[in-house]
């Protein structure tokens, strides 16, 4: 009895690598996203010779999200005058952008808080963002800590879906 | 005249170098124990340091700690120095608190309150044969009544560096660099998510004295933190009330123990790439032998026989990044199905060896329409359950 491999057994190889090609080529598009969030911290960090501010430090918590999501954002001159016609406590809407980085996730970029555009710069190490889900921990219905969930769940990311890395 | 002069001028000389030296000496270590004295930390910034000789120089305002004054360590009443040893000796014993411990403080007047802040600023080399990992953090104590003095010891681990940045009553602050180990889990590997935990009690201060309570608003990581290779998946802070089994007649006292815990991920993609693929790799080469006739007898075994070879020796560098454990991880349980499926694919070929020639058409046919669900069936079950 003799035959001949069949097709099969010369298409796994090829199904796989083109599988494997198809995975890796992937390219994802940049998604814009709009939000209203509250400013909790406004500070000058550098001003020039004039006294002029330079760099401009806003925190600001997403409280239309479920949880605690606070972010910290610094933008250069413009954005730091722009800035001084808001104060703690508004409520302002922001423009953000999530993106795909070649590290293999996604990541948001704040483009521009309310009328003040702050397009973020490369080598900015001062804004940072912190997400996170906290409840208390109880045993025999006594408080004893606290947890707080760093990787966004599926409610947070369904109201906020720029969260989802 | 002139020569024999400078010849002894020349002999004086070492005996007045030897004079000079000692007293630059004695000046040196005078000053060295002068500002030793006056700086026993001097290092940092300057509002730092003011901090800590303000803390270290500043007289109490108060001698009892009961009232909500200082509870310097000259005002501090050691509770060991007035428990009293009874008629037969033994432990001293304090009669008049709820506790008899020698160590307990019945003249404290109730425990200080003491909020546990904590941040993070950095996890460097986490080994996972070991569950080591060093750590950098900022630990806060803040009180509503002044604390007893407090050395803060861990349970997990030990510090290499500690600065003591404030040191007032109703406020301590320090930071640390040291080196701490926690328990595996590696039930899930490669999905696992590891606890890296930093256990801290008080040296000899029991429940009656302080009560600690995670701080939830003052307890961070730091800006930029990340452990190379994990995702930070989840923070948690905890006390509870430690019992030591006892050491002594009337060890009855509690200690209030801060556990920190960072949790953290291996990175999901990773794990696929680096154990999933390469398994499933090696059992579609050994499924593909199946579609080979028995003409191709070679170029079947070939498909089949090697990838055992190398599944065995990918399990076992597997198993060389990690310690032995008394269970089986998810990684195991996937190459287990991978066994299965190699061993499955060579019984369907050598049952053209059992069975007469005139079945070999037949075995092949259900080789292969068996022998696929049935691989995909094992390998579904490797990975999942």
């Amino acid at each position: 009895m003799t035959s001949k491999p069949t097709r099969w057994s010369s298409m796994f190889p090829m199904t796989l690598a083109s599988a494997l090609a198809l995975l890796t080529s992937c390219k994802k598009e940049a998604r814009w996203f709009d939000a209203q969030v509250e400013l909790t911290r406004v500070d000058v960090v550098r001003r020039d010779d004039k006294g002029r501010p330079m760099t401009k430090d806003v925190e600001f918590s997403y409280f239309t999200c479920p949880g605690h999501q606070l972010e910290v954002i610094r933008g250069g001159t413009e954005f730091a005058e722009c800035m001084d016609r808001y104060k703690v406590g508004d409520k302002v809407p922001v423009k953000i952008e999530s993106h795909w980085l070649k590290e293999g996730h996604w990541d948001w970029d704040v483009q521009a808080l309310g009328v003040c555009k702050r397009p973020p710069e490369e080598g900015d190490e001062a804004s940072f963002d912190t997400v996170q889900e906290c409840s208390d921990m109880t045993v025999y219905g006594a408080k004893v800590g606290f947890h707080c969930k760093r990787i966004p769940e599926k409610h947070l990311l369904q109201k906020c879906p720029w969260f989802g890395r | 005249m002139t020569e024999s002069s400078s010849l002894r001028k020349k002999r004086r000389m070492p005996a007045l170098m030897f004079f000079a030296l000692a007293a630059c000496v004695c000046l040196l270590v005078f000053l060295a124990r002068k500002v030793g004295a006056q700086e026993p930390a001097a290092r940092g910034k300057s509002d730092r340091l003011t901090l800590r000789m303000a803390a270290h120089v500043l007289p109490p305002a108060s001698a009892s700690p009961a009232d909500g004054g200082e509870a310097s360590p000259a005002a501090y009443e050691e509770p060991l120095e007035y428990a009293k040893v009874g008629p037969e000796g033994g432990v001293p014993v304090h009669r008049e608190g709820p506790f008899k411990s020698p160590f307990a403080h019945p003249k404290f007047g109730g425990p200080a309150v003491v909020k546990v802040g904590m941040l993070l600023t950095n996890v460097r080399n986490y080994d996972i044969q070991k569950g080591t990992f060093d750590a950098d953090f900022f630990l806060t104590f803040t009180s509503d009544k002044a604390m007893p003095p407090m050395e803060p010891i861990f349970t997990n681990g030990k510090v290499d560096h500690k600065e003591v940045m404030a040191d007032k009553p109703t406020f301590k602050m320090y930071r640390f660099l040291g080196n701490f180990s926690s328990p595996l889990d590696l039930h899930d590997y490669p999905f696992d998510t590891q606890e890296l935990a930093i256990e801290i009690e008080d040296d000899d201060n029991g429940t009656d004295q302080i009560k600690l309570v995670a701080d939830d608003h003052h307890t961070n990581l730091d800006v930029g933190f990340h452990v190379p290779g994990w995702n930070v998946a989840y923070t948690e802070a905890r006390v509870l009330n430690h019992y030591f089994p006892d050491r002594f007649e009337h060890d009855d006292m509690y200690y209030s123990r801060y556990i920190f815990k960072l949790g953290i991920a291996r990175f999901g993609t990773s794990a696929v790439f680096t154990v999933f693929v390469p398994a499933i790799v090696i059992v579609l080469i050994s499924l593909s032998g199946l579609w080979y006739p028995r003409d191709e007898l070679e170029v079947r075994a070939n498909a089949t026989t090697p990838m055992l070879a190398a599944a065995v020796l990918f399990h076992f560098a597997l198993m060389q990044s990690l310690p032995a454990t008394a269970y089986l991880t998810r990684a195991d349980k996937l190459m287990m199905a991978v066994y299965a499926i190699l061993a499955l694919h060579m019984l369907i070929t050598w049952l053209w060896f059992v069975f007469d020639e005139k079945h070999t058409l037949r075995i092949m046919r259900v080789g292969k329409w068996v022998g696929a669900p049935l691989t995909l069936a094992v390998l579904l079950a490797g990975m999942f359950l």
